[in-house]
């Protein structure tokens, strides 16, 4: 069961690391550029956070698989 | 009573989706899928929250205070708790799944593959869900006056400190020498949800669900009443913003609860039960209450000192 949330967890933290560079590209992009600044932050800011806290969620599902979870005490 | 209050409350929303069902069948109005499904959902909405009112009271009123144990585990949470969080988690999928579609469909300037119709049909069966589920949590906890989730009255700076110790070392120091607090003291035990959890998992979870739900209702009544064009771009913006927020909040919940060290409070949110063990650990706070209480349902065991307890880091 454990693997399997792994698994799950993993494939949402890389989609959303994906939706956070296409999300950054179009605010970069030429669409975006021409609104302006204001309109541009909102899906930089959302891509930038997308992929910052998909990173420790992918490291902490392929700790999950590696490591063996804490035994309780007693 | 309870029951009856419940049943009242299940042929109320029965009889309010059959009045709309009815309507769009008869084919009176000439609308198309997008907004028939429009109508549906702000039409039902009356009849859901009705219905999730009812379900919070029948909780609430049924609910049995004191600690449960077995077999050298405790009870974290009802078997109604981990229905409605199951709930709540598909919901929020779905509403991710949809709402971003929609949103990276604007922002590609892009043709759908997918029949937008039905992605935005999902989009209402999920919303209605998490309406559902959210107004029935929030019912029965204001009942109840559940706060295990919420820092407490005049509990900030005691929390703050318990916070600033789970934390990582260098962002728990940020967080002591901002607000001042004393970092030499012991930090206070953990009830039965860690202080990260209670002072901003839980909070960002509220915000976040908050705004989107009344947002997405503003969204979804504009047909039903006339809105001015300003203000729905603004709601707009901040349901697009925190539908992100809770792309994001997803993230660094699963991030925390799929931590190897945590794996038992997971497996807690689908069995109900944890391992006593590992509460004397990492909750002694809640674990001190759970020995010295004389409610509980079998036989206390051994206390031992909670001075020993782990902190739990987020």
């Amino acid at each position: 069961m454990r693997f399997v949330w792994a698994l799950l967890a993993a494939l949402y933290a890389l989609l959303a690391i994906y939706v956070g560079y296409l999300f950054i590209t179009a605010a970069t992009g030429e669409h975006l550029t021409q609104k302006g600044l204001l309109l541009q932050a909102a899906p930089f800011l959302g891509g930038l956070g997308l992929i910052l806290f998909a990173i420790p969620l992918l490291w902490n599902c392929v700790a999950l698989v590696v490591r063996r979870p804490s035994a309780p005490p007693g | 009573m309870r029951t009856v209050m419940l049943l009242a409350g299940v042929i109320l929303f029965a009889a309010g989706l059959a009045v709309s069902y009815v309507t769009w069948t008869s084919g009176i109005q000439p609308w198309g899928q997008l907004l028939t499904d429009n109508f549906l959902f702000a039409r039902s909405l009356p009849f859901t929250i009705g219905l999730a009112i009812t379900l919070g009271y029948w909780r609430a009123s049924g609910w049995r205070s004191g600690a449960e144990m077995r077999d050298q585990q405790v009870r974290r949470f009802a078997p109604s708790t981990v229905w409605l969080h199951a709930l709540a988690g598909v919901a929020l999928v779905t509403l991710i799944a949809t709402g971003g579609w929609q949103y990276l469909k604007g922002l590609e300037a892009a043709d759908s593959p997918i029949y937008m119709g039905t992605v935005y049909r999902l989009h209402f069966i999920a919303a209605s869900l998490l309406i559902f589920v959210t107004v029935a949590f929030v019912t029965d906890w204001l009942l109840r006056g559940e706060n295990a989730l919420t820092l407490g009255k005049g509990q900030f700076i005691r929390s703050m400190r318990g916070l600033a110790r789970e934390l990582p070392r260098p962002l728990g120091s940020i967080v002591g020498y901002t607000l001042g607090l004393d970092l030499r003291r012991a930090a206070p035990p953990t009830e039965e949800f860690t202080w990260y959890e209670r002072a901003v998992s839980f909070p960002t979870w509220e915000l976040a669900i908050g705004l989107i739900i009344v947002t997405g209702v503003i969204k979804a009544l504009r047909y039903v009443y006339p809105i001015p064009g300003d203000v729905l771009y603004w709601v707009s913006a901040i349901h697009v913003g925190s539908g992100v927020l809770l792309g994001i909040k997803l993230l660094d919940h699963l991030r925390y609860v799929l931590s190897p060290s945590r794996w038992p409070v997971m497996a807690a949110m689908a069995s109900g039960w944890i391992p006593l063990g590992y509460v004397e650990r990492f909750h002694p706070g809640w674990y001190s209450r759970i020995t010295s209480s004389e409610a509980t349902t079998s036989t206390a065991p051994t206390p031992s000192s909670v001075s020993s307890a782990t902190t739990v880091r987020p």
